[in-house]
């Protein structure tokens, strides 16, 4: 009983704490901000040339 | 906005448990963007073993399905090369194009398939969408079937459309993932959307119908009835100068059911198709220029259900000799009633 209280205390201490992680890592600072991305990423300028419109 | 993640979904889907770099690599601790993409992966189910991680049963069959092979492209045109012309075939053209339209599990359940160099981007921030034909079917077969079963090719939708479905009603999810066969096209599909799955033959509406079904069963198939209107030909963008664009209901007989009358569609493969590549098609002439094709645009009541003339007496839609390509293959000559 004891290995086994041990052993989910383990997987919790490792998998419980990964989705914090995943939301506090670099990659959530700019794809979950859709201000950051407009200036990272700007929209295509569209050509005046000739078809336009 | 295209690759704008939500948030929310981050928090709830179990897709996200183990962060983004379980699927994409990368590096999560980058401060720059460039230290972040270090090694990203960018379409990260294009290896279907990320997903198969734990989504093993789908992955495997899917493995084999006709979306993720295109088995079907090769299989269509292959009969028109000899067998040195196969060989370059599926060494350059096949592995290096047609193969790059296969679909991954993302193309139908996260991002847009990029078609043509237009990205649409994620479909709904990130999320696993069980389905959005819209935002999937639509951008691969946007070009014939899906603007004529919504209308966006003029007349009116598709009646199954117009009643609330869409593609996966008929075509299932199980046949989209496959039954673990590697099928050599998709007509040789076990279990293929069929219209009687739904439509028995003995509940027609009226008897007149009752009888107009016994008559043609065998020799008749549903779409030569039942498709509204025209329909896009091929030749409206592939086959170059001098081809006739415009739409139209083709009838003749079935290529791959000899003795039935059905709706041809006019496929884009021509002599000099392949000619970049150095294939000449030395059997050309062993496949027509014309395939057995359902149109997505059903209706109950046509011209052709209205009067039995339309068929019998004008042979209105049927395929004749001063309407074949210029140049075709002659096998084009047996389709004709």
């Amino acid at each position: 009983m004891k290995i086994k209280l041990l052993s989910a205390l383990a997987l919790l201490a490792l998998f419980g704490a990964v989705p914090a992680i995943a939301g506090e890592s670099s990659c959530i600072d700019c794809h979950g901000n859709a201000d950051i991305m407009k200036t990272l990423v700007p929209p295509p300028v569209a050509s005046s040339g000739e078809g336009e419109g | 906005m295209g690759y704008v993640v939500d948030k929310e979904t981050i928090e709830t889907d179990p897709h996200f448990e183990y962060g983004c770099s379980f699927c994409h690599e990368g590096d999560a601790d980058g401060v720059t963007k460039a230290e972040a993409h270090k090694g990203m992966v960018k379409r990260p189910s294009d290896n279907l073993d990320t997903c198969g991680v734990c989504h093993e049963g789908i992955v495997a069959t899917y493995k084999l399905s006709l979306h993720y092979t295109t088995a079907g492209f090769k299989n269509g045109v292959s009969p028109r090369f000899s067998q040195e012309e196969k060989t370059v075939f599926d060494e350059t053209v096949f592995e290096q194009s047609c193969r790059s339209c296969h679909a991954s599990c993302g193309d139908c359940h996260v991002q847009s398939p990029v078609v043509s160099g237009v990205n649409t981007g994620l479909m709904d921030g990130h999320k696993f969408v069980r389905k959005d034909e819209s935002k999937s079917c639509a951008l691969c077969h946007g070009g014939r079937v899906y603007p004529e079963f919504t209308g966006d090719y003029g007349g009116r939708p598709d009646v199954h459309y117009r009643n609330g479905m869409s593609c996966l009603d008929c075509h299932s999810a199980e046949q989209m993932h496959g039954d673990g066969v590697a099928y050599d096209g998709r007509r040789d599909v076990e279990n293929k959307p069929s219209c009687l799955e739904c439509h028995e033959k003995s509940l027609s509406a009226t008897q007149e119908a009752e009888e107009a079904h016994a008559i043609h069963e065998e020799a008749v198939s549903c779409s030569a009835c039942h498709t509204a209107t025209g329909y896009r030909q091929c030749s409206s963008c592939h086959l170059g100068e001098g081809a006739t664009s415009s739409p139209a209901i083709v009838l003749g007989d079935n290529p791959r059911k000899p003795g039935q009358l059905t709706t041809l569609r006019l496929i884009p493969t021509v002599r000099t198709t392949f000619e970049k590549a150095g294939i000449r098609q030395d059997n050309f002439d062993a496949l027509p220029n014309y395939w057995d094709s359902i149109p997505h645009n059903i209706q109950k009541r046509t011209d052709r259900t209205r009067d039995c003339n339309t068929c019998h007496g004008e042979s209105l839609y049927f395929l004749e000799e001063s309407k074949l390509p210029k140049d075709g293959s002659t096998k084009n000559l047996e389709l004709i009633r």
